[in-house]
């Protein structure tokens, strides 16, 4: 590995950390592990591994979300990364990558909060450019400077780790203890807990029927990969309901001015999200191209209306904007700003509740799980079609929703509560997960212990089950995951010295 | 009887951290938000009734209705909200009705001081706190279930 594979380590760290440039998808795609360790692949000249080794990783972080400034566990991009650059430079499973992977990556939600605080610190400058009369200065402290900072911190926090843990590893590997056994072990117990953990968060009725009946369904038969994506695909279409009443008409601002706020918003939502503000400086960011239309002449307006709006805010980006479509109509019609700060505030709550309890929360899940399984099963279309269905989930609803926000105001954002409300594949969500991941581990479980040369294969993938039955039982009584966690790696060293 | 499982300060009442967060954590019946504002604006309250997860009864109140529903018979576990401390100030002087209170998220203003990462006060709240805690309730900040719980007497 040389200087600058670790340097561009680093650059795939932030433009995975980042999310910043992508129009809001890059949160659900290079963030995630199976993204990030293609994109790591790539980087080193074994894309396939990469892909493969970050799909078993995400599989642990399959039902990863933050909310509203929260950010718990692993960083599922560095954990992608560091897995991926391990299996492919020594010969440790993509299970294994994932026992040293999933600690490291604890590393990367430490500084999580300082990124925050930094943050803080921008959003104050940028606001006092502002009250200085430099319209640039928004450009410079949601923008530049933070995403700057980023590049730079990510590059080094990035490529350090990835070189510490590159020479750590390939020290044990080396060494006389058989490290690599260790930590394949450590893996597939690993993956069967975030099975149990899976099932009892997303506890029904017969969860633990279900996850066991098509985890051994899945050892014991090969069907076709599609079957069961298709079948979700087609339960979860859902007709896009058109309201009748008539559009509110362009007066002032142009549809133009929405597009380019719709942009500014959805690529920057998060560039210098902070405690202070949150998504604050982002929504004063997007109103920039708004107010520069409706106070074309008066710049002293148009500043006190920006700096007004860089208030606390924070939503779901993507089913939220039916309210930024809105206030942009508030805004034209000349409303009081007592009344707009008011519904503002009312509705980015009542949004960011609803909104990722579809997007973070179902969808993300689902088409990661198809971008997994392809990457497992080597069919990659189901990776392509994945990614693409959530692209254009993301570029669909942000934009609808900008629009109709604008032009049926309220009327839009009770269609987009029905909307969430009645969608058939969230309803049907507990019961298409618990099928799609129990088919996934068994699978990534089936290939783990046939490339660690196991005999019986079948045999053990099923007494792996009883496992998840004892993790399923703990969880259930309450056990912390943290401690079951701890203790994975113990019943490693265990296992190690029994085989 | 009512059961007050979780009464919360956050300044965007509803949102992801109680819908995917504390909700799975925690068990209740009721959500209830103490807001005269929005119990006043009936699009607004339409829509967070509208919004709020499946399975829970939502009602939203202000301080007085608050009381006489805390008072009748019916057995409820509730998660209560509210955008500000003054709200559990003011009910608390009339009825001593909370032992504990959790602070969840509350944002800058221009007059408020950072007392941790995400939550920002100012000398209005900070009596209020202090009037609460004379009251004999305890007050912690808890953004998720999984943090731990930090006393609010350390920090003012």
């Amino acid at each position: 590995m040389t200087l600058l594979k670790f340097i561009l380590l680093g650059i795939i760290y932030y433009v995975g950390n980042s999310t910043s440039f992508t129009l809001g998808i890059g949160y659900f795609t290079l963030y995630r592990p199976v993204f990030s360790g293609l994109l790591t692949g790539i980087v080193l000249g074994d894309a396939v591994t990469g892909f493969f080794v970050g799909a078993i990783i995400n599989i642990f972080f399959i039902g990863f979300k933050s909310t509203g400034g929260s950010l718990k566990g692993g960083d599922p991009c560095l954990a992608g990364i560091i897995g991926a650059m391990i299996a492919i430079n020594y010969d440790i499973q993509g299970v294994g990558a994932l026992a040293i992977a999933y600690p490291v990556s604890a590393i990367g939600i430490i500084f999580w909060r300082y990124r925050l605080n930094l943050n803080s610190y921008y959003v104050k400058e940028g606001i006092k450019g502002l009250k200085k009369g430099d319209l640039n200065s928004i450009n410079q402290y949601d923008i530049y400077y933070p995403q700057m900072s980023l590049l730079i911190f990510n590059i080094v926090l990035g490529g350090s780790l990835s070189f510490l843990i590159y020479k750590g590893v390939g020290y044990l590997v080396n060494s006389s203890i058989d490290i690599v056994k260790y930590l394949n072990f450590t893996g597939i117990i690993l993956i069967i807990l975030s099975g149990a953990i899976l099932s009892i968060n997303h506890k029904w009725k017969y969860t633990i029927y279900f996850f066991t009946i098509f985890y051994v369904f899945s050892v014991f038969f090969k069907f076709d990969p599609y079957l069961i994506p298709v079948i979700i695909a087609i339960l979860s279409v859902q007709k896009n309901r058109k309201i009748k009443e008539p559009k509110n008409k362009f007066k002032i601002i142009k549809k133009q001015d929405l597009y380019k706020s719709w942009f500014i918003w959805m690529n920057f939502t998060h560039s210098c999200y902070s405690y202070e503000k949150l998504q604050g400086f982002a929504f004063a960011h997007s109103m920039v191209p708004i107010f520069k239309r409706i106070y074309k002449k008066d710049k002293e307006k148009l500043f006190q209306s920006i700096i007004r709006h860089t208030d606390y805010f924070n939503t779901e980006p993507n089913i939220g904007t039916p309210i930024h479509g809105y206030i942009i109509r508030l805004e034209e019609e000349g409303k009081s700003k007592r009344q707009i700060k008011e519904i503002k505030e009312g509705l980015m709550g009542i949004m960011a509740g609803m909104g990722d309890s579809v997007t973070q929360t179902v969808l993300a899940p689902l088409t990661t799980m198809a971008v997994i399984y392809g990457a497992l099963t080597g069919e990659y279309i189901l990776s392509i079609g994945g990614t693409l269905i959530m692209s254009c989930a993301v570029i669909f609803l942000s934009l609808k929703g900008y629009l109709d926000g604008y032009y049926y105001g309220q009327l839009a954002l009770e269609e987009r509560i029905k909307f969430s409300k009645n969608s058939r594949m969230v309803k049907l969500f507990p019961v298409m997960f618990i099928i799609s991941i129990s088919i996934i581990i068994s699978k990534a479980l089936v290939f783990s212990i046939r490339a660690i040369s196991v005999e019986n294969i079948r045999g053990a993938t099923l007494s792996l089950l009883i496992f998840y039955f004892i993790f399923y039982f703990l969880l259930n009584k309450k056990i912390k995951e943290e401690l079951l966690l701890a203790s994975v790696y113990l019943l490693g060293v265990v296992l190690f010295i029994f085989a | 009887m009512k059961n007050i499982v979780l009464a919360r300060v956050d300044d965007r009442l509803i949102h992801g951290q109680i819908t995917i967060g504390w909700l799975n954590k925690i068990s209740v019946d009721t959500i209830i938000i103490i807001n005269k504002e929005l119990r006043s604006n009936t699009f607004l309250s339409e829509m967070t009734k509208q919004a709020a997860p499946d399975n829970y009864r939502t009602e939203i109140f202000n301080t007085e209705e608050f009381i006489e529903y805390y008072k009748n018979s019916t057995k409820e576990d509730i998660l209560i909200l509210s955008k500000e401390v003054k709200v559990y100030e003011n009910i608390q002087i009339k009825e001593e009705i909370f032992s504990e209170i959790n602070i969840g998220n509350i944002g800058s203003k221009d007059d408020s001081k950072k007392i941790y990462k995400n939550v920002h006060i100012n000398s209005e709240e900070k009596k209020s706190i202090k009037n609460l805690l004379e009251k004999n309730c305890n007050i912690y900040l808890q953004m998720l279930p999984e943090d731990s719980k930090i006393n609010i007497e350390k920090l003012i």
